[in-house]
């Protein structure tokens, strides 16, 4: 176990450059998480728009009772300032789905003039924002119309009185285990694009010493059969993706604690193997790498596309259903889409009957004949490699008489 | 001299296989995967009427005004299906045919959805409210105005943090400059220690050649983006180019500092470098759209001195607002912390002496 042995001197002695890495990578998996996504709710909660309302006139009682219905059914959003600067940055990094101007006097005939507002556009938040707007002002404009002769306090009452009916909804959750934080898919996610290139870059730049033409001779020299040479190789990749597997799990357990958030145990228990199987898919696929690139500029180049690659293509940082159907036909020759479909699958199981795991099994299925695939590609790379002349570097062997 | 060194400067930069894939190749790889899976990111809601199931029996025909209601919605507002009781209209439901299901219950309306609270469902318990509440009136109040020059997108922040990133790249030739010039790093430092040339003035040269590749790969990363993959940059063409300039000295002074620092093998100083610049991209927002936004907010001092928030910021400005202070902040704030970067780096390299090479 020579070579098992020297794999891990030779990650000891990059480990500073391989721990800052892992080190970027979990301040990367922590930070685009926690910009993701809160609990989803089990019980029904309707849209809350984010509002911005600039009123030079806030204590108008007509205003003051928007203010009341918004805040009741949107989230009121204050900036620091009325800047058209900082208003529309708000809108452009969506801190504000809709920014409402109410002009000064606009309470004492709302039907004369509009209410200018600004918005992202095309997004449904803006619309239903707008919708609610109309709702309450479409109320005082009925009441002011009826009653003439009532004073703006006493409008304001009737309107908050009428608008305040709100009809029963009930929740149907058709026997579905409780869901797991969505703050934990999004961190499932960014692991694919994390241990892939993690694991890539960790086996590759270890496996590259091995590709030294002196290394190599001496190896060949050396009377070992050639899959013993190729599985501490191997043995190692497997320990790698093990490693981080069981790293990148216990970050994501103590966290997002999905199961102390109430999630059902054995969604996490789906998960983790979904990580598990992808982790051996990245192994797979950094030894084929390994054994194709010959310069550590060609190593970190292919790390980093084929990484980027897969997750864009995969999925993970847009969601699938986001993507053209023209892409989707590609991506689905690629592992990351299915590790992107169990996990999707994962949260909308309605239960644990068996035709309702089946797709998940066999989406794993499918991950582990990619991994099985890419691995059975680098054998047979390895071996077309060997018997190749530049696997000897310059020197020629010649028989001696 | 100095344009000497600098023509021989620009050959072997040009000839450097590394150097050209992450300047080059990768922005308009990384460009087309953002084109290619973005495409869809700004998809416009468009209101159609939404799948309901309505269970028709004796309570609903019992109350006549809320089914005249529902029959007045269907077909504008509403797809209805009408169902002959609760378990069917649940299994349509389930399956997910219908966003909610509309029954009457205790004499009143009741609206049932599934666990994933939806648009379309707080859409229907819109409608459901608007009935109990007796509304008729549907005037539009609201009239949109635009606050910018130009219409915002969810994508433009990946493609300028993008642009930010190859910006910072510029830190590997200022990283081989400092390097090259150290004699106890390399056979060239060796050489150019014993030589009777002024080391500033090829230090400057040098850099300087850096700084025309990098600009050229800059230029051409945007051409590819706004004519090739339509990523919109405004019409401040020689704007955009200055902070293209700007933002690729902050890199070359960026990688020249770190290389000057200590006694650390040339390893660990590659990985702190690649590393700041992925952290530093990562907090800009090339990951998370928002998030160098929302550190601008919680923490601006980080923000303003994070070069790579600088840039993409810049970039933005010059993209909703064209020319204004904001842009001149970006480049002063670039301005000074190359200065600094360089500042730092001449103190460490001057009148260096070695003892034996």
């Amino acid at each position: 176990m020579n070579i098992f042995k020297t794999c891990f001197l030779i990650t000891r002695r990059l480990a500073f450059s391989l721990v800052l890495y892992f080190f970027i990578f979990a301040v990367m998996a922590v930070i685009t998480t926690m910009a993701n996504g809160d609990t989803v709710p089990t019980d029904f909660a309707a849209c809350r728009p984010e509002v911005t309302v600039l009123a030079p006139d806030s204590s108008d009682p007509l205003t003051e009772g928007f203010l009341t219905f918004l805040s009741g059914n949107c989230t009121l959003v204050s900036l620091p300032d009325d800047e058209t600067e900082t208003l529309q940055d708000a809108i452009f990094f969506h801190e504000t789905d809709l920014i409402v101007f109410i002009p000064e006097g606009f309470s004492r005939s709302p039907s004369s003039e509009k209410l200018q507002t600004a918005s992202y556009p095309g997004s449904f938040e803006s619309y239903y924002g707008k919708i609610l707007i109309n709702r309450y002002w479409n109320t005082v404009t009925r009441l002011l119309s009826q009653f003439p002769e009532a004073s703006q306090e006493e409008i304001r009452e009737m309107a908050l009185s009428s608008l305040s009916v709100s009809a029963k909804v009930v929740t149907e959750r058709f026997d579905a285990p409780s869901p797991l934080p969505s703050v934990y898919r999004s961190f499932g996610y960014i692991l694919a694009y994390i241990l892939m290139a993690h694991l890539l870059m960790c086996i590759s730049n270890v496996l590259l010493c091995f590709q030294a033409p002196a290394v190599t001779m001496r190896t060949l020299a050396s009377p070992t059969k050639p899959w013993k040479r190729r599985l501490p190789l191997i043995l190692y990749s497997l320990a790698l993706a093990v490693v981080s597997w069981i790293f990148f799990s216990v970050l994501g357990l103590v966290i997002y604690r999905p199961l102390a958030e109430g999630g059902d145990f054995r969604l996490v228990l789906i998960g983790l193997l979904n990580i598990l199987v992808f982790a051996l898919v990245a192994a797979s696929l950094a030894l084929l790498v390994s054994v194709l690139i010959k310069t550590s500029v060609s190593q970190e180049i292919a790390c980093n596309l084929i990484s980027l690659g897969f997750c864009f293509l995969g999925g993970v940082f847009v969601p699938q259903s986001m993507l053209s159907e023209s892409l989707l036909f590609f991506s689905r020759f690629t592992p990351t889409y299915w590790y992107v479909r169990v996990w999707d699958e994962i949260f909308a199981i309605p239960d644990f009957s068996a035709s309702a795991l089946s797709p998940i099994l066999s989406h794993l299925l499918l991950e582990l004949g990619f991994a099985a695939v890419l691995f059975l590609m680098s054998l047979a790379a390895e071996k077309i490699k060997s018997r190749r002349r530049e696997a000897f570097g310059e020197s020629v062997t010649t028989y001696l008489p | 001299m100095f344009l000497h060194t600098i023509s021989i400067r620009l050959r072997i930069l040009v000839r450097n296989r590394f150097y050209l894939l992450w300047l080059f190749w990768f922005p308009l790889a990384l460009s087309t995967f953002f084109y290619l899976t973005f495409t869809n990111l700004d998809s416009i809601f468009q209101f159609a009427p939404i799948p309901t199931a309505v269970v028709e029996d004796d309570a609903l025909k019992a109350d006549a005004s809320f089914a005249n209601a529902l029959n007045a919605l269907d077909g504008k507002f509403l797809d209805i299906t009408y169902c002959q009781d609760t378990e069917e209209a649940m299994e349509l439901l389930k399956t997910q045919e219908v966003s909610g299901i509309f029954s009457v219950s205790d004499n009143a309306p009741l609206l049932t959805v599934g666990q994933d609270s939806s648009e379309a469902a707080s859409l229907l318990k819109h409608f459901l409210d608007e009935y109990l509440a007796g509304s008729v009136d549907s005037s539009d109040f609201t009239e949109e105005i635009s606050l910018s020059q130009n219409p915002p997108s969810s994508s433009l922040n990946y493609y300028y943090s993008l642009l930010a990133l190859v910006c910072l790249y510029g830190c590997f030739s200022g990283f081989e400059t400092v390097i090259g010039m150290q004699g106890n790093l390399s056979y060239v430092g060796a050489r150019r220690c014993a030589a009777p040339a002024r080391r500033l003035v090829s230090f400057l040269a040098e850099l300087t050649a850096a700084l025309i590749l990098n600009t050229a790969c800059l230029i051409v990363s945007m051409a590819y983006m706004s004519v090739c993959l339509k990523v919109p940059f405004g019409s401040h063409v020689p704007a955009l180019i200055l902070t293209g300039v700007f933002g690729s000295i902050t890199g070359i002074s960026f990688g020249a500092f770190i290389a000057s620092l200590g006694q650390f093998r040339t390893s660990i100083k590659e990985a702190l470098m690649m590393c700041s610049c992925m952290l530093c991209s990562i907090l800009g927002g090339l990951v998370v759209e928002d998030l160098g936004y929302l550190i601008s907010r919680r923490l601006p001092l980080l923000s303003y001195l994070n070069p790579a928030a600088r840039i993409s910021d810049s970039f933005y400005s010059l993209y909703c607002y064209g020319v204004t202070g904001r842009l001149s902040v970006n480049l002063l704030i670039l301005t000074g912390l190359s200065l600094l970067f360089l500042a730092i780096t001449f103190r460490n390299i001057r009148r260096v002496q070695y003892e034996h090479l």
